[in-house]
């Protein structure tokens, strides 16, 4: 089965309690509302993990509508002539990369980067980035802006810490919870304007530390191992 | 990666249709570039026939055009439809849908409908939909790397057997969406694209589409389909610098074009030519050049190098796809285009690109390289068919 062998090792969901503030990532001004969800979320991860920052680290991402009220605004600009009203900053937000971009120029990851927007094919791009050995960590996710344009409390977001299960065994690190892709099952497809949410339903599968699936599309399922059996039979 | 094999190519340029008008036209050292109204500042290059941006899809019927002369190309079976996949690369998408859904006397019925359509999931999953493909979909966006990370992923999707066919590529078009952005950034020169001139002050937007066709090369000879070439490596990095400029000294691409030739198993001294990014910017050429001296050392100013923007434009998302399919036409006959736009080389620069000239290049690989705004760099290793 494509994906056996990974293992969860940090995950976070955008508003959990807990989660660091966003000042304390040591920047001086405030960002994207999706840069700064992403930012905190991949600290906390790669802290929670135990991992630092570095060009082994690959960002596999799912964004799309969370810069779409960027998108509007300088649509909205262009369409009334009145372009040169705009930050150039704007611009380079219509491009779902640039959140990326900044996440990884806040953060210093220097590896693969891929925006994907699609709520699912993130995992199955970190799977051939950990079964290649391209990269030996994936910080995997997505974010979205609900409605409207990009509000802070609007946005919605979660990561997911991927390694390859051994990998976690030698640091000491056993992981939380283990994810297999089921290529073979056929589903509906999840709504374009939720590019978070596959991440979001497995990083509740793995708090609540129950096994299931959650559809991908024409992709298949993503399956959240049974958390205690993994554990177990990862104990070092 | 297990090679895969490229059995059948498809465009859209601002030369015309197909592969042909655009190898006369590089090799002829013409440009497409010109003002053109409504888009004033800059050069621009447009698909002949199509110019009208505001036309209803534009970037999906691009995107079809290509993905049926590939597919027609290859000759793919329709019984193997089912199981293509469909891995599609664009910066903005439908921008022009964005663009048209600010008029306020649309119906807000209407307006919803054309911002549910500026979706990148739903473009892609569209043009899979209209080219019969019944496998996995993938949109991808990684700014001006876009239809090589489309490629890279395409392969990746055979290799690890999860499909035996991927139509995989970029689209995009010039809409004022894009024209007034790059204005905005002080990006564009009204004189044209001089890739690695010392007078070069810019780029001009061009706009297009080119999709491959990539399969298992074992099913491809089994079904004695024509191979063009074959994908054999793929490397992406982030500069993580900045959003707007390249990492100055280049270290991001070179990590990527690392890669690339890593996951190919070959050196670069197997490296017969490159294609460059080469967007005629002051800061990405300067970039580009340190990458290649630190990828290839004391190589590099021998190395056959080319580049296409100075003739069809940067054409976004789909500018990789274009220049990697450019680089698999050079593999077959064995000889690369001169550098459109270019006369006089920056002296500061240590690459040679071909000038005014043809090249011929020898056996080995090719190199294609991609940046793009975010600090995004790709890199593609491409084989001939054997």
């Amino acid at each position: 089965m494509i994906g056996d062998g990974l293992a969860v090792t940090a995950w976070g969901r955008w508003g959990a309690p807990g989660l660091p503030d966003f000042w304390a990532l040591g920047t001086d001004r405030r960002e994207e509302p999706a840069v700064e969800a992403l930012a905190v979320l991949a600290r906390h991860c790669l802290d929670q993990a135990g991992l630092a920052p570095g060009p082994t680290v690959a960002l596999a991402l799912a964004l799309g509508s969370a810069i779409r009220g960027l998108n509007e605004q300088h649509a909205q600009a262009v369409f009334s002539g009145t372009p040169a009203a705009l930050s150039p900053r704007v611009f380079l937000y219509t491009t779902p990369n640039a959140v990326a971009a900044r996440v990884s120029i806040l953060l210093g990851l220097t590896g693969e980067s891929l925006t994907l927007p699609d709520p699912g094919a993130p995992f199955w791009v970190a799977a051939d980035l950990l079964r290649t050995g391209r990269a030996e960590v994936v910080l995997v996710g997505g974010a979205s802006a609900q409605a409207g344009p990009s509000g802070h409390g609007r946005q919605r977001a979660a990561l997911l810490c991927l390694e390859p299960a051994t990998r976690g065994q030698n640091r000491n690190r056993p992981p939380q919870a283990g994810l297999r892709l089921d290529p073979t099952t056929q589903s509906g497809c999840w709504p374009d304007e939720e590019e978070h949410g596959v991440a979001e339903a497995l990083v509740g599968m793995v708090e609540a530390g129950s096994p299931g699936a959650v559809a991908c599309g024409r992709r298949g399922r993503v399956l959240v191992e049974t958390c205690v059996r993994l554990s177990k039979d990862s104990a070092p | 990666m297990a090679p895969v094999a490229v059995t059948g190519v498809g465009m859209l340029t601002p030369f015309g249709e197909g592969l042909e008008p655009l190898w006369e036209a590089l090799f002829g050292d013409r440009t497409a570039l010109r003002e053109r109204p409504g888009f004033p500042g800059g050069a621009s290059g447009v698909v002949p026939g199509r110019e009208a941006w505001h036309r209803p899809g534009r970037v999906r019927r691009l995107a079809l055009d290509a993905g049926r002369q590939a597919l027609g190309e290859a000759r793919l079976p329709r019984e193997h439809l089912a199981r293509t996949g469909l891995c599609l690369g664009t910066i903005v998408g439908e921008a022009g849908h964005g663009l048209r859904c600010q008029d306020p006397g649309l119906s807000p019925a209407r307006r919803a409908a054309l911002r549910a359509a500026w979706s990148w999931g739903t473009l892609a999953r569209r043009v899979a939909r209209r080219l019969e493909l019944g496998g996995v979909v993938i949109p991808v966006s990684t700014a001006c790397a876009s239809g090589a990370d489309a490629l890279g992923l395409a392969a990746a999707e055979i290799a690890a057997g999860r499909a035996p066919a991927m139509v995989a590529g970029g689209t995009e078009a010039v809409t004022p969406f894009q024209w007034q952005g790059f204005r905005r950034l002080g990006a564009l020169d009204p004189g044209g694209v001089h890739p690695f001139d010392a007078r070069r002050a810019g780029t001009g937007l061009g706009e297009g589409a080119c999709f491959c066709v990539l399969e298992e090369e074992s099913q491809a000879r089994k079904r004695r389909a024509p191979i063009l070439g074959r994908v054999l490596g793929w490397g992406t990095a982030a500069d993580a610098l900045s959003l707007a400029a390249p990492d100055p000294a280049g270290r991001g691409l070179a990590r990527a074009a690392r890669a690339a030739l890593r996951q190919a198993g070959r050196s670069p001294e197997e490296v017969s030519f490159v294609v460059a990014h080469a967007t005629g910017t002051p800061t990405n050429d300067r970039s580009e050049a340190l990458a290649l001296r630190e990828v290839f050392g004391a190589r590099l100013p021998g190395l056959p190098v080319t580049a296409l923007k100075g003739a069809t434009g940067h054409c976004f998302g789909a500018s990789a796809a274009i220049e990697a399919a450019v680089a698999l036409a050079c593999l077959r006959h064995g000889s690369i285009p001169p550098v459109v736009g270019l006369r006089d080389l920056d002296p500061g620069l240590v690459v040679q690109p071909a000038r005014q000239r043809p090249r011929q290049v020898g056996p080995g690989v090719a190199l294609a390289l991609a940046s793009g705004l975010g600090g995004q760099n790709t890199a593609l290793v491409l084989g001939g068919a054997r």
